[in-house]
């Protein structure tokens, strides 16, 4: 389990010294509360019968604990100066965070699943950043781009290092998220805001919960989805001239980046990014496969691409062997299977299920 | 041409307040009014959105109109009124078309093998307008491959393709027959379950008009875009060598004995190192020479003394066969204008392949002659020889007659020809079945500064 490490927020802190004394003792209670989190994250992923690695929970765990921070400030900045931003500041800096900690319940499974593509794409960003030989440029940046798309890129990739930040659970990052997830955060921090404060006030107080509620709103109110790393790929994507298409997602996949891949392969095959995104963290190498086969990503792209994603697809157990079998596979797999794949995954949702219901081959 | 933004005020309950005439005659053609709710199903529903999370959206949406789609980029941003909504980009494309990666094309269908023979295609003359490759035909004396008007960055897509095994498209291609028919060429590697590749197959699509102004001067332009010969470069170069380093070692057991049999494969391993590090210097030179500017040397070199040097670079080799080279002797000298190191990698090359071809024990004659104002180097073995028919196809780039699992690239001929006509000479063969080959390097002589 990838859990980590706390600098700044001490769960000892509010605890009584005798509770545990020195700084091996701060230590464990620090691992164990991380170890806590995470076990209820994975609790709460395997409803989703998805795999969530370890390493894709620590990342997933900052990306929330940050955005849960970041939200936290905004709504208490929303209060401006009244009994209720007394109220919410008594709760202490990354109240939220450790609250939400304690009521993994509270998100939903869109947000879980977004939280999810999102740490996969930081995470491989990271390990490619770390990765790639001293010298040798990213692929991308060897195609030359006119202007507005290489403006858009560069947005993103702008965006895309805020995904990259130290991970620290304390810290706060930008809650660039699409609409529906970013909604589903910000009343979420405003729920634990109103409970907390509840929770310490000796008598309820409505004005405080509606100031607090006025303050989400406006914080929702002022969110600019279209200013996120999901929207920035997508509009980069959808101004890249069409000759071009191909070579910049073979180039996005060898740089790991897979924000700009999905959003170029959404554009070429209808699957939406965040589709594309699951197909790539599957634990299925066909749908990879099909999509792969899909963009025209060559047998060396694909083979270095399933090395990054490995850790997420089970991929590491069985070592060089897999990839060398998922690249053989590759091989066989020709354009009409993929086409067919496509054409079922396309399809609706609920004749899919029907078919799955009567056996229909996919 | 639309002009940008669009811009709409719809009221709280989703009625157009106003509206851009664009977007006006989208409301129109899916049924609704110019002041009544939005009927374009893709931006009602994402109005519906914006009001039930009151939230700002920005997004892509897809909308019909008529027989295409049009991708638009929507705001929609709640306001005390009711909602702001602005189009910010509008392309129209037909449904989901694709444009690279898909099979049925339009075109024919052909299939070739590893050295680019055809083996199949689908195609007859009556349709065509022309004569159809024959089986066996090589696609590159079918086609001249060309860059067309494509970008520099991948001019070659086939040529590269093929060094990457993977997928291209886009790759132009002349008829040799009839230069103003162009096709457009795109297929897939195919390879045998141990990945071996055994060939490709794909498509090709007969394209308007020539991609250049005269094709007959077209420029031969570079087979390699700098782009490729730098990835090789940097993929292959540097892991080969420590390959061929790390095999050495172990084989010669520095670090300490080992089981013969281990020992021998680290030997095969630093063998097959050196034949694969050989390709990458041919292709990098293929790259080179390949381009307008490619230019040599104009020296004074004794062409004896690097006929010599030649044959004592490949003795080695030669003595593992028992075939015996016989080099011009120390006193003779002949003095030709061109550049030392490239008539060493043509004498090399020349030797290397008598030597590659000849059976065991027998001889090499390396000779230097002067005729007719211009010197010579011939280069006779006495190997299986080459048919007439194939002494102008064995100068073609990949051209291996048929030959494979001998180490040689196909691109050593093609190059030692192009380069002994850079320095104003040429290469060229005498030779017939069961009666050896007789290279000759001709060259002209020093005439002074």
């Amino acid at each position: 389990m990838g859990g980590l490490m706390t600098v700044a927020d001490d769960p000892g802190r509010e605890r009584s010294r005798n509770e545990g004394g020195g700084a091996s003792a701060t230590l464990a209670r620090r691992l164990i509360a991380d170890m806590q989190h995470s076990a209820d994250l994975a609790a709460l992923t395997d409803g989703a019968s998805r795999r969530w690695p370890g390493r894709l929970l620590a990342e997933t765990r900052f990306h929330l604990a940050a955005m849960v921070n970041a939200l936290e400030l905004a709504i208490e900045a929303a209060l401006a100066d009244s009994p209720a931003r007394a109220a919410v500041e008594a709760l202490g800096q990354g109240y939220s965070r450790r609250a939400i900690e304690r009521e993994p319940g509270l998100l939903s499974p869109d947000l879980l699943g977004h939280l999810r593509r999102r740490a996969a794409v930081a995470t491989l960003l990271r390990q490619a950043g770390a990765m790639r030989p001293r010298g040798m440029p990213p692929a991308m940046t060897s195609i030359a781009l006119e202007p507005p798309q290489a403006d858009a890129l560069a947005a993103l990739a702008i965006a895309e290092q805020g995904w990259c930040a130290p991970m620290l659970l304390d810290a706060a990052m930008r809650p660039d998220l699409p609409a529906e997830p970013f909604h589903d955060l910000a009343w979420s921090v405003a729920a634990l805001l109103v409970q907390g404060c509840e929770r310490t006030a000796e008598v309820a107080d409505p004005a405080i919960i509606r100031a607090i509620a006025q303050a989400a709103e406006a914080v929702v109110a002022h969110h600019d989805e279209g200013a996120g790393a999901i929207a920035l790929a997508r509009r980069f994507a959808r101004g890249v001239p069409a000759p071009m298409r191909a070579a910049l997602a073979r180039a996005a996949l060898a740089d790991a980046r897979l924000l700009p891949f999905a959003a170029l392969a959404e554009g070429e095959t209808g699957l939406p990014i965040e589709l594309t995104i699951e197909v790539l963290l599957d634990a299925d190498d066909m749908p990879r496969h099909a999509l792969f086969r899909l963009m025209a990503i060559d047998d060396t792209t694909a083979f270095r691409a399933v090395e990054s994603l490995a850790p997420f697809i089970g991929a590491v157990a069985d070592g060089d062997e897999a990839l060398a079998r998922f690249v053989e596979s590759y091989r066989l797999h020709d354009c009409a299977r993929a086409e067919r794949w496509l054409a079922s995954v396309m399809q609706p949702r609920a004749l899919a299920d029907k078919l799955a219901l009567i056996g229909h081959p996919r | 041409m639309i002009a940008l933004p669009i811009e709409a005020l719809l009221d709280g309950e989703g009625r157009i307040v106003s509206a851009g005439e664009p977007l006006l005659a989208l409301q129109r053609q899916a049924g609704g009014a110019a002041d009544g709710p939005l009927a374009v199903p893709a931006l009602a529903a994402l109005v519906h959105l914006a009001r039930r999370l009151a939230i700002p959206l920005s997004r892509a949406v897809t909308v019909a109109d008529g027989a295409m789609d049009i991708d638009l980029w929507v705001d929609v941003r709640p306001t005390e009124e009711g909602f702001a909504m602005a189009i910010l980009d509008w392309q129209a494309r037909r449904p989901h078309e694709p444009t690279f990666g898909r099979d049925g094309q339009a075109g024919w269908p052909w299939q070739i093998d590893a050295h680019l023979r055809f083996q199949s295609f689908d195609a007859d003359a009556a349709t065509l307008g022309h004569a159809p490759p024959r089986a066996g035909d090589l696609l590159t004396a079918y086609f001249q491959l060309d860059t067309g008007a494509a970008e520099a960055e991948f001019a070659m897509p086939l040529i590269e393709a093929l060094a990457l095994r993977a997928p291209f498209d886009g790759q132009i291609g002349r008829l040799r027959a009839d230069n103003a028919i162009v096709y457009q060429l795109s297929g897939e590697p195919l390879t045998e379950p141990s990945g071996a590749l055994i060939g490709y197959r794909g498509h090709a699509l007969r394209i308007e008009g020539t991609t250049a102004e005269n094709p007959a001067s077209a420029p031969d332009t570079s087979l390699f875009s700098p782009a490729l010969a730098q990835r090789l470069d940097q993929a292959l170069r540097q892991p080969i060598g420590r390959i061929i380093a790390h095999a050495s070692t172990i084989s010669g057991q520095h670090e300490g004995p080992l089981r013969q049999d281990y020992a021998d494969y680290a030997a095969d391993i630093a063998v097959a190192g050196r034949h694969l590090m050989a390709l990458v210097d041919d292709l990098a030179d293929l790259q080179a020479i390949e381009r307008p500017d490619f230019t040599t040397l104009r020296e004074e070199v004794d062409l004896a003394d690097v006929a010599r040097r030649a044959a004592g670079l490949l003795k080695v080799r030669a003595g593992a066969r028992q075939i015996r080279i016989q080099a011009p002797t120390v006193d003779e000298q002949l003095i030709v204008r061109a550049e030392y190191r490239r008539t060493l990698q043509i004498l090399v090359n020349l030797v290397g392949n008598a030597v590659r071809y000849s059976p065991p024990a027998s001889m090499v004659w390396v000779r230097v002659d002067e005729d007719g104002g211009r010197a010579r180097a011939v280069v006779a073995d006495q190997g299986s020889g080459i048919d007439p028919a194939d002494h102008e196809r064995i100068f073609e780039r990949f051209e291996r007659l048929g030959r494979s699992g001998d180490g040689g690239s196909g691109l050593g001929l093609y190059l030692s020809r192009r380069l002994a006509r850079a320095m104003g000479g040429d290469v060229t063969l005498e030779s017939a079945p069961g009666q050896g080959a007789r290279f000759t390097l001709d060259l002209p002589l020093w005439t002074g500064g």
